[in-house]
């Protein structure tokens, strides 16, 4: 046992607008540790786009100080845990750092697939579970049906708090809970420093500052330390914890959660799941359950002013400060000219670095369809990974290809476990079990293409079900399918940045797909042009987008001179937005044309 | 740098009624005595009042448009014209259009309209067909249409153009050229046929958003504006605009003006004037414009003054609508650079497009070009 009694390290999870930062708030307002006047709702989703998309993107810890009427003071450390599937390494790293979890359940949603995947987390790293049922202020809330659900998850329906984040119901006995259910931390302070980095973010005055928690050992200001994985050494330069606001601090013991700036430059050299250890005499081995952070899909970024290619090599450079698991190349495409491929944890995340590239540094960008990473077993022996579908080579003659694979657990109201089977079946889904936790509530299993989920798959999963049925996954292996690259050509033309790679099955009907598609966004030119997919020389579809016919106006009289012209330079202004693509002027949504394949 | 002489518009912004397609800047005449001799009374304090350049230039062209100046008793337009000459030297056989609705004009008024100098109307018949008149939300019908041509002719008006409309919802390119051929049958010296273009914040464009509006294809109407364009040129109408054909010697002189970017000056709600480069216009509420020259004597709302490129730009684009295009010469004359050096390769492109015609020292676009017009001149714009 540890020698900090009064230390208690716990998180919330939950399936997303459960009410996860509101309880976070309600818990800082509630231990003084921020008045109600200096609330901003939500105060730990601190990037705009977290507030604005009301999901949580990195990871914050908070400590509180609570006074408990009946066992004295306590230092209180929560560690906020991002919300969405994207990252999962990181809420995994998050939860190592904790001994306990207060586990969110909304009172009239009941449990759901991020319910139990978080569940099934933090029990994996042996935290005690606090369940919580939120909202019960709603007219809809039915908290008996969730003590049944918690029930069959293998929870204790007595412990469950009933709660109401939004009124204040409850979060006594919260703090409570949390100070006599989750174990003090343990760890020894006086044996050699291993602390783990669960988060990371730049600062631009010192540098990456590091979210830790010190398992064993102690860590001060000008202390020489080590980063086990990358073997870099620093000297630590800050030291603090926060409340929220950044507080430093002389020393951060065995069991305690902080944060240090040690002089390091990019959030790549201080990995979300390192070890930090004293420079001499460190840490023989480091913690478990590193990883680097492995990028999932990719997407070719590209300015759609070519001039602006050192200004977004610029901009995702500094990106990069904040952001480990952006990764990014030259690459050329014939469309498109110089531009990236990125690699992303998610379409999420993508998402998010391509808003923050328009809104934050004002480029505009062409993003093409984001792809996996495909594994390319050529006859000649050689196995490549495929970012780009563009550089599979077709040609040389390919043994096997083989693509990456989810493990996806899917929660639905009985009624609906048909249509989601359909839709697994429909995405190649491989099935592996169904289970009923309560009458009204299956649980079925599934392996799944994960370029088959990428994009609309969620989106079918709710209109199929009604909004009802939720996901989530875990990255599985890889295996092996019967995939072909679609081309498409435009007016005769190869256009490299349109390809994508598909199951043999579905090539056709999405080839098709994406055709009409171009047809609809590309607007009429002066001269009919074919658009055209194919695999290998067959082409499967074909669309023709008529030439213009017509283009001018009627009128022009003394009184319209100025309006029409206006209309006429507006109309050559947009026309610079486009793409020439041979003869063919392409508008930039084109390129997503391939995300919109949906049959 | 002889000063040409200019047209004068005069905007009367009344009319019985507001058709289903008109985004032009006229109101329905609001049911109160007083309000046209209101009106005609702001007008003639703007022609008296209002300051400018233009005092004392010599005017080749008077155009009253509108809404509907047949609405205005022909009194007022007399005085409106006397004191347009006040103003100017108006010149001797100068044109004097007034615009006509069919259902609005009766034998006295044309023949005093006569008398005080117009001496070109110009009717909006829009279609010979009743259940079309209807459609577009038309207070008359083919019958008026004819009746309004047989007085103006009685009046003694030598000059009459009429205006057609094609490509209408559920119209055929055969039912567009039948209409252009009963307007022919009356013996126009000039015709503007005009394919109907939906604007936003009209009735029709209200249909179209709620996709009631059956419009036929851009195919449709290019071939009913061929159609019409052959029935004017068999029965000696020149077409010499994209939406405008006339007798020889009667094209619209005022309207010329614009398509060679002119000078003219406007009055009344809404109206723009035009000096080498600077364009100005009226404010266009008839309520804050009336008060704005009871006040000020005039009644600008703003103005824009041309770049060098711009204006270049749209004398190619107005000179580009008219069928004989521009010689490369008079291009040089206005702007003192060769076209092809001011526009290096332009001409050439355009020329590969397939959308000029081949007329040595000219630039003119051929029929495919007139219906891609603005492909034409865009390459042109700043």
């Amino acid at each position: 046992m540890g020698d900090r009694k009064d230390l208690r390290n716990f998180c919330i999870i939950a399936h997303i607008d459960h009410g996860k930062s509101t309880l976070a708030d309600r818990l800082l307002e509630a231990t003084g540790t921020l008045q109600a006047r200096e609330m901003q709702s939500q105060v730990l989703d601190s990037m705009d786009l977290e507030r604005e998309r009301g999901i949580t993107i990195k990871a914050q810890a908070v400590r509180l100080r609570y006074r408990s009427e009946l066992q004295g003071e306590f230092v209180l450390n929560l560690i906020d845990t991002p919300g969405h599937v994207d990252f999962s390494y990181e809420v995994s790293r998050s939860l190592a750092a904790c001994e306990g979890a207060l586990l969110v359940i909304d009172a009239a949603q009941g449990v759901e697939a991020q319910t139990l995947a978080n569940l099934y987390l933090a029990l994996e790293h042996d935290l005690e579970i606090i369940p919580v049922i939120n909202k019960i202020d709603l007219p809809q809330a039915d908290p008996e049906r969730v003590r049944q659900e918690l029930l069959q998850i293998g929870l204790d329906p007595e412990t469950a708090i009933a709660a109401s984040a939004k009124d204040g119901t409850g979060i006594p006995e919260i703090l409570e809970a949390v100070v006599e259910r989750v174990p003090p931390p343990g760890g020894d302070s006086e044996g050699p420093l291993k602390a783990l980095i669960f988060d990371s973010h730049f600062d631009a005055y010192r540098g990456v500052v590091c979210h830790i928690r010190v398992v064993d050992g102690r860590v001060r200001p000008g202390q020489r330390i080590r980063l086990m994985a990358t073997g870099a050494a620093y000297e630590v330069t800050d030291l603090g914890v926060f409340r929220p606001q950044p507080t430093p601090v002389e020393e951060l013991a065995a069991g305690e959660v902080g944060y240090f700036a040690a002089g390091i430059k990019v959030v790549r050299d201080a990995r979300v799941g390192d070890t930090v250890t004293t420079a001499e005499r460190g840490a023989a081995e480091p913690l478990a359950g590193y990883r680097p952070a492995v990028p999932m899909v990719f997407a070719g970024l590209y300015p759609s002013e070519p001039s602006h290619y050192d200004l977004l090599r610029e901009a995702l450079e500094r990106l990069q400060l904040n952001d480990g698991a952006l990764s990014f190349e030259p690459e050329t495409s014939g469309a498109l000219g110089f531009g990236f491929r990125c690699g992303f944890l998610g379409l999420l995340h993508l998402e998010i670095v391509q808003e923050r590239l328009e809104r934050e540094y004002d480029i505009d960008l062409v993003v093409t369809a984001p792809s996996v990473v495909y594994t390319v077993h050529y006859l000649d022996g050689r196995v490549e990974r495929i970012e780009n579908p563009a550089a599979l080579e077709m040609g040389r003659g390919v043994d096997r290809i083989e693509e990456p694979y989810v493990d996806a657990t899917l929660i639905t109201p009985t009624s609906f476990v048909g249509p989601v089977m359909e839709l697994c079946q429909e995405r190649r889904g491989i099935f592996r079990t169904i289970e009923y936790p309560s009458p009204e509530r299956a649980v079925l299993s599934y392996e799944l293409p994960l370029g088959e989920i990428m994009y609309d798959f969620f989106d079918q999963l709710k209109s199929r079900t009604r909004g009802y049925a939720s996901l989530d996954y875990q990255l599985g292996g890889d295996r092996e399918g019967d995939l072909v690259r679609v081309d498409l050509l435009l007016n005769g033309e190869l256009v490299d940045a349109l390809s994508f790679i598909v199951h043999e099955s579905r090539a056709q009907s999405q080839g098709r797909a994406v055709c009409e598609k171009l047809r609809e966004v590309i607007p009429r030119q002066l001269f009919d042009v074919p658009i055209q997919a194919a695999v290998g020389g067959k082409v499967l579809a074909r669309e023709t987008i008529r030439a213009l016919r017509k283009d001018v106006l009627a009128k022009c009289y003394g009184g319209d001179i100025t309006r029409k012209r206006k209309l006429l330079e507006k109309q050559k202004e947009g026309k610079k937005r486009m793409r020439r693509l041979g003869q063919v002027e392409v508008p930039q949504e084109a390129f997503m044309a391939v995300l919109r394949r949906g049959d | 740098m002889v000063t040409e002489p200019i047209g004068v518009y005069v905007h009367m912004p009344y009319c019985p009624y507001k058709c289903h397609y008109c985004d032009f800047n006229a109101y329905r005449l609001p049911p109160r005595p007083g309000v046209l001799e209101e009106m005609a009374a702001g007008i003639a304090e703007e022609i008296l009042r209002a300051g400018g350049e233009d005092r004392g230039r010599e005017v080749r062209s008077i155009y009253f448009g509108g809404g509907t100046p047949s609405l205005f008793p022909p009194e007022a337009i007399a005085r409106l014209i006397a004191l347009l000459h006040g103003r100017y030297h108006v010149r001797r056989g100068a044109e004097v259009t007034l615009e006509c609705n069919p259902g609005t004009v009766d034998l006295p008024a044309l023949r005093a309209l006569r008398r005080s100098g117009v001496n070109r109307i110009s009717l909006g018949a829009q279609s010979f067909s009743r259940e079309t008149l209807e459609r577009l939300g038309r207070g008359h019908g083919p019958d008026d249409t004819r009746r309004a041509v047989e007085l103006a002719r009685q009046a003694g008006f030598q000059n009459l153009s009429l205006d057609v409309i094609y490509g209408l919802p559920g119209q055929t390119p055969q039912e567009a050229r039948r209409d252009a051929e009963e307007a022919i049958a009356l013996s126009p010296e000039h015709l503007s046929a005009y394919a109907l273009e939906v604007e936003d914040g009209t009735y029709f464009g209200v249909l179209r958003r709620r996709g009631e509006l059956p419009l036929p294809s851009d195919d449709d109407v290019v071939a009913a504006g061929e159609a019409v364009r052959a029935a004017c040129e068999t029965a000696g109408l020149e077409p010499y605009e994209i939406s405008n054909f006339a007798r020889p010697g009667r094209r619209s002189r005022h309207n010329l003006l614009y398509w060679h970017q002119g000078d003219y000056r406007g009055f009344g709600p809404g109206a723009h004037s035009h000096f080498s480069g600077r364009r100005r216009w009226n404010i266009a509420g008839p309520g804050p414009y009336l008060r704005a020259v009871a006040e000020l004597g005039d009644a600008v709302a703003g103005e824009e003054v041309l770049s060098e490129e711009g204006r270049r730009g749209e004398w190619i684009y107005l000179r580009l609508r008219l069928r004989e295009g521009f010689s490369l010469q008079a291009f040089h004359r206005r702007f003192g650079v060769p076209l092809d050096v001011a526009y290096p390769g332009v001409r050439r492109a355009l020329d590969g497009q397939g959308l000029l015609e081949r007329v040595p020292g000219r630039v003119q676009a051929n029929e495919r070009g007139r219906w891609l017009l603005h492909r034409v001149a865009e390459p042109f714009l700043p």
